[in-house]
């Protein structure tokens, strides 16, 4: 069956599976277009924090107790 | 009215002092829940045997002249997540359906039970406790009991609409996004997030460990209180986010002044996107709280995205097994979700946690100078079932990705917070009454206030 994902929406998705296969996840076509709507959302909050410049001194909030 | 809808308070008194017996209450709820859950879709396992053999328990101590605890013959409710003896865990899912049924009491069923209260089902919820609507593929949507074409919300929806209805006076949900806070507005009745780390989460299905916390639903304040002291354990080595803290009561301090607090309104981002009905109520806590003034919580939106990174990654990690062996037995929005999370990069979910040490401290400096913060629970009062748009002044917007806007950047840093429902003409709404870390206390005595001063009531 033809993909209804316009091309720019194929490319996310091509990169997804690619980063998938690494953790030994198929993505069926039957959840593509749902996995895609998902990633251009986390997409948007991604970029939102990765713009934060933190200063070397912030550590990630949980802390290890031996 | 029934036994099933009197509050917790005068129930345990009436069943302590022998003039009320637990088994007349238990049968009573059963019967509620027999009759109505039908139009509602609270329950997805009601436990009949069980609450009549607890119940009869707690009269046999009373007649034995034993303290048969503070909780005596109330019945209760717990989200399915909730591990409960001999009833599998299904979380809301197809995928758990299959597993043995759990071998003993969840850590607060097992506080609950121990002071009294009488089990009598497990609730609906969005699969995996992923989304605010509990409209759920297997096993249905929740009704909201004050609108019954309107969702209740979620993720602890069945739990919140049980109370609302009155079938049961407490319930158990969790809140890591909002799944406590949004279904308490939804369903106008109270609802408390404790502080991260304050209550036991062992025997619970668990969705993102950096964020999951679980707690009470109530019709009143004093319910609310009351079952919060008895959910208390102290540090329990079993979860292993749980903080070493002493077990802090909160009901004796209820009716204690609140004159002096400083009450402000959180502005900015907790202001902008809401509805006016909203912001009336908002306005009407505020005012009688004496809080004019408003603080501005800057990075709200940024927590709200590290909020969400942890969520999916967390999430979709915990989920990876089964997402590759067999993903058609997901609720398909659901499992979606989890595979978009499974491919967040290690650098956004550390940015993300990152930024949650940062944004801590910020709110740490606010409440030196502050005791409760306000803001709205939801945007919006409960949208329909299935409504995929809302309609917010004048603009169209999506539903569901907007109602957790208020409530992800709090659980975020895991701030004690009792949603609170304003007395309103239309549905249901709720406003967030914020306390520091560890002052749940504060956050309930604020809110007794308010309930005693007629500006907020359950419907």
């Amino acid at each position: 069956m033809q993909s209804t994902i316009p091309a720019s929406d194929e490319a996310l998705l091509a990169h997804g599976r690619e980063t998938a296969r690494g953790i030994g996840l198929d993505i069926p076509e039957s959840c593509a277009p749902g996995v895609v709507i998902n990633l251009k959302t986390l997409q948007q909050h991604i970029d939102r924090l990765m713009a934060l410049d933190l200063s070397e001194s912030v550590e990630p909030a949980p802390v290890f107790r031996p | 009215m029934s036994a099933a809808v009197r509050d917790a308070v005068s129930v345990a008194k009436a069943v302590r002092d022998g003039t009320l017996r637990a088994e007349t209450v238990a049968r009573d709820a059963l019967a509620e829940i027999a009759s109505r859950d039908a139009a509602l879709n609270c329950f997805t396992a009601v436990l009949e045997q069980r609450a009549l053999k607890d119940a009869r328990a707690v009269d046999e101590a009373v007649a034995a002249g034993r303290d048969p605890g503070p909780l005596a013959g109330v019945p209760f409710a717990v989200k399915n997540l909730f591990d409960v003896a001999d009833l599998t865990t299904v979380a809301g899912s197809l995928i758990l359906r299959d597993r043995p049924p759990a071998t003993s009491d969840g850590a607060l069923v097992r506080q609950m039970r121990q002071a009294g209260a009488v089990l009598v089902g497990a609730t609906n919820m969005d699969e995996f406790a992923y989304g605010f609507v509990t409209e759920n593929s297997h096993d249905g949507t929740t009704h909201n009991p004050h609108a019954l074409e309107h969702v209740a919300g979620g993720s602890s929806g069945g739990s919140a609409a049980a109370v609302a209805a009155g079938l049961v006076p407490l319930s158990l949900g969790t809140d890591t996004n909002g799944s406590i806070r949004v279904p308490a507005s939804f369903c106008g009745i109270f609802g408390l997030k404790p502080t991260y780390g304050r209550l036991s989460r062992a025997g619970s299905f668990p969705f993102v460990g950096s964020f999951d916390h679980v707690g009470p639903f109530a019709r009143t304040v004093a319910d609310l209180s009351l079952c919060y002291d008895a959910l208390q354990t102290g540090h329990d080595p079993a979860d292993p986010g749980s903080a070493d803290r002493p077990i802090e009561p909160t009901l004796a301090e209820l009716e204690s002044s609140i004159d002096g607090l400083r009450c402000k309104v959180l502005g900015g981002w907790f202001m902008s996107g809401a509805s006016a009905e909203m912001l009336a109520a908002l306005g009407r806590v505020a005012e009688a709280l004496g809080a004019a003034r408003e603080v501005e919580l800057s990075g709200a939106e940024t927590a709200r995205s590290a909020a969400f990174v942890i969520t999916a990654s967390e999430g979709g990690n915990l989920h990876l097994p089964d997402l590759r062996r067999r993903p058609d037995d997901f609720d398909p929005a659901t499992r979606d979700r989890l595979m978009a999370g499974t491919l967040v990069p290690a650098t956004a979910v550390l940015q993300a946690q990152r930024f949650r040490s940062l944004f801590r401290a910020q709110v740490a400096a606010i409440f030196e100078e502050t005791d409760i913060l306000l803001a709205p629970a939801t945007p919006f009062s409960a949208p329909r079932i299935g409504q995929a748009m809302m309609v917010l002044n004048g603009v169209e917007i999506p539903a569901r990705p907007n109602i957790g806007l208020y409530t992800q950047p709090l659980s975020f840093i895991g701030l004690p917070i009792v949603t609170v429902p304003v007395v309103t003409e239309g549905l249901p709404l709720g406003v967030q009454v914020i306390a520091p870390p560890w002052r749940e206390g504060l956050a309930l005595r604020v809110a007794h206030n308010l309930e005693r001063a007629g500006v907020v009531r359950a419907k």
